[in-house]
């Protein structure tokens, strides 16, 4: 490999670590926001059972038309309830565009958006484990550990840090 | 970047609200 692929090899890999820094700042965001809105969700739920069960008195008063009026708004807010907190439970869960595989080419298979069951397919502890040497560089601490870490779905980090590594050694044999 | 899901699931909250605050206002209302 000459030295210019090895920097533009470096160069895309420190693209593609920024470009994942940003989705997963994007995903925290975006989880919190939702967050905050399903908290909201909950208040006016919490307020509105608190208004209807003390509104006994004021409704034996109200006209028919009030109670037509207000058994519809309820019956609104009910529907708007659960629409909203169905929208933002589906916001927050974890999903795979299914454009993504294909857009990518099959270069990074399962990196991004990885589903639970995509993780739990490898020991947790052993793909942890690879995943930290790999990023800190120590391959021989791993060698127990290879076939986690070279399972598809060992994590975001090591198919960089696996053509890191690959390249270091490369370079290494040629000097 | 933000979901489409989350998205919707924004302006159905803020339907919501509204559809919670015209509640009040009624009940206020006719109890007033």
């Amino acid at each position: 490999m000459q030295p210019s692929d090895v920097s533009l090899h470096e160069a895309k890999e420190q693209l593609l670590t920024t470009a994942l820094g940003d989705v997963k700042g994007s995903i925290h965001a975006n989880d919190q926001k939702v967050s905050a809105a399903l908290v909201v969700n909950g208040l006016l739920l919490t307020s509105v059972v608190n208004v209807v069960t003390h509104t006994d008195r004021t409704y034996k008063k109200a006209e028919p038309w009030a109670h037509t009026l207000g058994l519809a708004l309820l019956a609104l807010a009910l529907v708007m309830f659960i629409a909203s907190v169905g929208y933002l439970l589906s916001a927050m869960s974890p999903y795979r565009p299914e454009t993504l595989e294909k857009k990518l080419d099959g270069r990074y298979p399962r990196v991004f958006f990885p589903l639970p069951d995509d993780l739990e397919q490898a020991d947790p502890f052993g793909s942890w484990r690879g995943r930290v040497a790999d990023c800190i560089g120590k391959r021989s601490w791993t060698s127990s550990r290879r076939r986690f870490s070279s399972s598809r779905t060992s994590c975001i980090w090591s198919p960089i840090a696996r053509r890191r590594a690959m390249n270091g050694s490369s370079s290494r044999a040629a000097r | 970047m933000e979901s489409d899901c989350a998205k919707k699931g924004y302006e159905w909250l803020v339907l919501e609200g509204g559809a919670v605050i015209l509640f009040f206002v009624l009940v206020a209302s006719v109890a007033v």
